[in-house]
């Protein structure tokens, strides 16, 4: 299954390194919102240090959405899906390689974003590269893991480009607490526990929203 | 739908049971201790003031009384006498000093002119409650009556495409 | 057609009973229940507010299990019910979001607070507005109902964990104003008027949803019909 997963996977990433549409537009998208919300306060203001976190998962949020529409769009409209399920694969390995593009893709964007960031807002990012990383791995997970499913939903409406959002952002709001909240915490370098305490509910929302997942992608899929 | 409008009509007879007077002066009886805790018997100059909220900094209202009468810790004044009371919101806090004494009361909970504004609240509540219930209810009953009539026109255009087959 | 016959009794006899306890809780709340030390009179939304919010998570709570069922079972009847709980829960949320802040105006001075119950239920009810919102996007009724399932079923998943992170951030901002203390040591006729209350918000949910369920099925019987003529 892995092997399958990998070929699923391995085309999208190919089909997107040869047009680098979405991965240009979410990473422009998420510094034009970074430099936008700037303006938003006076300038090098301590408003804008304790806003930072919640800014920079706003920012990955939207930019996310833009790449998770794109998941099965071109699947539905040039009736690529109907292809893959053709094929004798399982249907959650069509979701598990979906996933894993929209993660990797996000976290890319992060990665790139992140630096920017961190010197527009004067944040220390270093001292706590690896946790931050943490914090960004699992709530990607979480994005992607709910993004997937959602947009292969919501593709399917009449006003796409609404619908994800709609769904998304109440769902969304466990994780969007767990990143903000932790990342606040790391950068103010609190005690590990209040950390881990924001942790655990990303955690657990990944973990329980992937099994869910994994169990209703098939009747989201089929005809 | 109809039941709903008499229980809704029988509420405002209610509601004039549980309805309150407006008052301009506010009539308070209050305890006064000294600091060791002991009820404080004698005349007192007492500080009332008014805040909106449990921790504000400025009061909106303030009067001073002079030689209170204290029986035992007990006492009551008439606050508005002095300086008129004329709160239009709906909940204040009383902060009562006592400086000759260094005392300072806690800030208590008080209505600003009488309950009455706290019920037009409840009634408002109350009335949006039953007006929603109602009217889906009512627009409920609609779609039934709405939706039998079609089946009707249906089975009888069926009955005629069965008829001419 | 012969099946409603019973079915419209049983609907009338819970209609009654609704009356009936409707009438007696009224008195309760009104007349019997004392009133509140510190709030007052407006103190009574209490005995309509919770047991609104009490509806609306059990409608959710309906939606969840039949969303389940009809992916399971493939039986259009669920998938009635679970629409017609969505509906019927929605408004009670919307009372609920109405209530509170009318209640909040004359105890708090303020219209609205982030505590845990109303924040709750402000994503409660956009979970609620994206399932009917969902529901009517959605071209193809059986994928519509498919759909919506799917989302039912995340989104009753999902609100323990709003509660749980809601409530851990509430730890670290609490709230300024002084709090309602409506469970705290309720005298024992408001605890009657409230679990009242309670029970007869209950049997209106169980009116409300026969009620509605019996409109859903109707409505597809229209359709299934005009599709049948179609041809």
């Amino acid at each position: 299954m892995i092997s399958k997963v990998g070929a699923i996977l391995w085309k999208d990433i190919l089909s997107e390194y040869r047009t680098k549409e979405m991965l240009g537009s979410m990473v422009v998208f998420s510094l034009l919102v970074s430099v936008i919300f700037n303006f938003a306060f006076p300038p090098g203001s301590e408003l804008m240090r304790e806003a930072a976190p919640g800014i920079l998962w706003m920012t990955i949020i939207f930019a996310s959405l833009l790449g998770l529409n794109r998941s099965f769009v071109y699947e539905v409209d040039k009736g690529c899906l109907q292809g893959l399920m053709l094929a004798p694969v399982d249907r959650n390995v069509i979701y598990l390689s979906k996933a894993l593009v929209n993660f990797i893709f996000i976290t890319l964007v992060e990665v790139l974003v992140l630096p920017v960031f961190s010197i527009f807002f004067d944040l220390n990012v270093i001292n706590s590269l690896l946790q931050i990383f943490l914090v960004l791995i699992l709530s990607t997970a979480g994005v992607a893991i709910i993004g997937t499913l959602f947009s292969a939903i919501s593709v399917n409406t009449r006003s796409r480009e609404i619908m994800l959002p709609i769904m998304y952002f109440p769902v969304f709001i466990p994780v969007i607490f767990g990143a903000v909240q932790s990342t606040k915490a790391i950068l103010q370098e609190q005690p590990w526990s209040v950390i881990w305490g924001w942790l655990r509910i990303v955690i657990a929302f990944d973990v329980i929203f992937l099994i869910v997942a994994l169990l209703t992608f098939e009747f989201v899929i089929e005809e | 739908m109809k039941f709903l409008l008499v229980l809704f009509i029988s509420f405002v007879g209610l509601v004039s049971h549980t309805s309150a007077q407006v008052a301009r002066l506010v009539h308070y009886q209050g305890m006064l201790k000294t600091s060791d805790g002991s009820h404080f018997t004698g005349a007192a100059d007492l500080y009332f003031s008014i805040y909106q909220r449990p921790l504000s900094e400025t009061p909106i209202w303030s009067e001073q009384h002079k030689n209170v009468e204290v029986k035992d810790g007990h006492y009551e004044v008439l606050l508005g006498s002095q300086n008129p009371l004329n709160l239009s919101f709906y909940e204040y806090f009383l902060e009562v000093r006592a400086d000759a004494l260094g005392v300072k009361g806690p800030r208590i909970p008080i209505a600003g002119s009488g309950y009455n504004f706290r019920l037009k609240f409840l009634f408002a509540a109350y009335t949006i409650v039953w007006l929603a219930l109602f009217l889906y209810m009512l627009s409920l009953a609609r779609r039934q009556k709405k939706i039998i009539a079609e089946l009707e026109t249906l089975a009888k255009v069926r009955t005629r495409a069965e008829a001419t087959k | 057609m012969k099946a409603t016959t019973s079915t419209n009794r049983a609907v009338v006899l819970l209609g009654g009973a609704l009356l009936v306890a409707m009438i007696i809780n009224l008195y309760l709340i009104f007349m019997l229940a004392p009133e509140e030390r510190s709030m007052g009179q407006v103190q009574r939304i209490f005995y309509f507010h919770v047991p609104s919010a009490w509806v609306a998570f059990l409608a959710f709570f309906v939606v969840f299990i039949a969303s389940i069922f009809y992916l399971w079972k493939k039986d259009r009847t669920y998938d009635m019910v679970a629409y017609s709980s969505a509906e019927i829960g929605v408004i009670f949320a919307t009372l609920v979001l109405i209530t509170g802040p009318i209640w909040a105006r004359p105890v708090w001075n303020t219209w609205w607070e982030w505590t845990p119950r109303l924040t709750l239920f402000l994503v409660l009810w956009f979970i609620y507005l994206a399932y009917l919102m969902l529901r009517s996007f959605v071209e193809g009724e059986e994928r519509a109902a498919r759909f919506a399932a799917v989302f039912g079923i995340v989104g009753f998943l999902d609100v323990p964990l709003v509660y749980v992170s809601i409530r851990l951030w509430r730890d670290i901002h609490p709230s300024p104003v002084i709090a309602g203390g409506e469970g705290s040591g309720l005298h024992p006729d408001m605890k009657l008027a409230f679990f009242f209350s309670l029970f007869t918000f209950t049997l209106l949910f169980g009116f409300l949803l026969i009620y509605r369920f019996q409109l859903q099925k109707s409505t597809i019987a229209v359709s299934e019909i005009k599709k049948q003529l179609a041809y």
